[in-house]
């Protein structure tokens, strides 16, 4: 047997019929010999049949005849508003695009290379370890590559952490095959 | 032959200016009600036809993609009733009684009534849940007029408000456990 703290947390459910068949018949069976369950019953019915005779709204077709050529102009309002405003928000989006990518380029290079002088400087004791004499680090001398002197951004120096760096990071790959390496790891800049 | 409705609405995502127009036909009735329902005055009604209709012409791109006309209309009707009704709180919002609708715009409360004396009950009645709903927040609100007086399901109210069938289920209790106390004080007070 249900009780009234059910049937009232259920009430809903079943006046919108909502209910499995057994649930229903036990809520019904409850009502009929409940009189407080059946007050708040029929308050729920009366309730929801003074709300539905709020429903019946009917303009009459004079006001939609005044409506529908307002709402037709203003939608034509709106396309012509689309098409000026289009071309210029396509060339914000461009240049908000390029403006991205060259800012996200410029980052990328500039954390590249800081990686590269931060290894470079600070690993140099890894690389002496390692043992050079492999014939993968056999092909030229890196040393000959790196400029004679100074260049306007890089000193000698700054050139060598930068090779340091770019071993240690994997990259004799990419380098190629360099002698001298060994020579590389203890030569200090002296001029 | 008479067009389906995703009939019009392809035609309509193309261009199609006269399928627009016979959508507005089917749909604007609906719109209105639920509108005047929730803002209680002919003037915001209007309003909200017009603004949900243009916004709907804005927005032809995505019915493309759209499911179910009906339900991405009646959402954008009332995501602006809603705005409009949260705008106007604060000001006063009686409703109207049916002396002041214009045209055949009329409350039908003579419909079941047999008596006067129940037909003038019903209206002071009707009155004060008016009032009641007023008072309820607006998801309530119109989670209590979509399903007790427009007939949606709570399903195609979920789809609606794009929330789960629960929260709808959840609002519409909580709104009718509001009106059935007043309505409770107010029958009691009566037979006093």
């Amino acid at each position: 047997m249900m009780t009234c703290q059910e049937v009232l947390s259920y009430l809903d459910d079943l006046i919108d019929d909502e209910l499995p068949p057994t649930k229903s018949t036990d809520m019904q069976t409850h009502i009929a010999h409940c009189q407080s369950c059946r007050e708040e019953y029929d308050r729920t019915i009366r309730l929801l049949t003074l709300l539905k005779q709020r429903k019946v709204f009917t303009p009459d077709e004079t006001y939609w005849d005044e409506v529908t050529p307002l709402v037709i102009a203003k939608t034509v309002e709106a396309v012509q508003d689309d098409v000026t405003v289009q071309p210029q928000v396509q060339d914000f989006r461009e240049k908000r695009t390029a403006l991205i990518r060259a800012v996200v380029a410029a980052a990328a290079s500039l954390a590249i290379l800081f990686s590269a002088l931060v290894i470079g400087s600070q690993q140099s004791q890894q690389l002496s370890e390692r043992d050079f004499s492999s014939p993968v680090f056999a092909t030229a001398d890196l040393r000959e590559l790196l400029g004679p002197r100074d260049s306007g951004i890089f000193t000698r120096n700054d050139q060598l952490q930068l090779a340091r760096g770019m071993l240690l990071i994997g990259s004799p790959g990419v380098l190629g095959r360099f002698s001298g390496m060994q020579e590389l790891i203890t030569w200090t800049v002296t001029e | 032959m008479q067009k389906t409705i995703p009939e019009l609405v392809d035609s309509f995502v193309l261009g199609d200016q006269a399928a627009f127009a016979e959508l507005m036909r089917r749909f604007r009735q609906k719109v209105y009600s639920i509108a005047f329902q929730v803002l209680g005055n002919h003037l915001d009604a209007d309003e909200v036809v017009q603004e949900t209709f243009v916004r709907i012409y804005k927005k032809r791109k995505e019915l493309a993609d759209v499911k179910y006309f009906s339900t991405f209309l009646l959402r954008v009707a009332t995501n602006y009733s809603i705005d409009l009704l949260r705008r106007r709180k604060g000001h006063q919002t009686i409703a109207e009684d049916s002396s002041s609708l214009p045209g055949s715009i009329q409350l039908d409360l003579s419909r079941k009534v047999n008596t006067p004396s129940q037909e003038f009950e019903n209206r002071q009645l009707m009155e004060e849940i008016t009032r009641a709903l007023e008072l309820l927040p607006p998801k309530q609100k119109l989670t209590a007029i979509l399903h007790d007086i427009e007939g949606y399901s709570k399903a195609d109210i979920a789809q609606i408000f794009g929330c789960p069938e629960a929260t709808v289920r959840s609002n519409l209790h909580i709104a009718r456990s509001k009106l059935r106390k007043l309505l409770k004080r107010r029958l009691e007070k009566g037979e006093k």
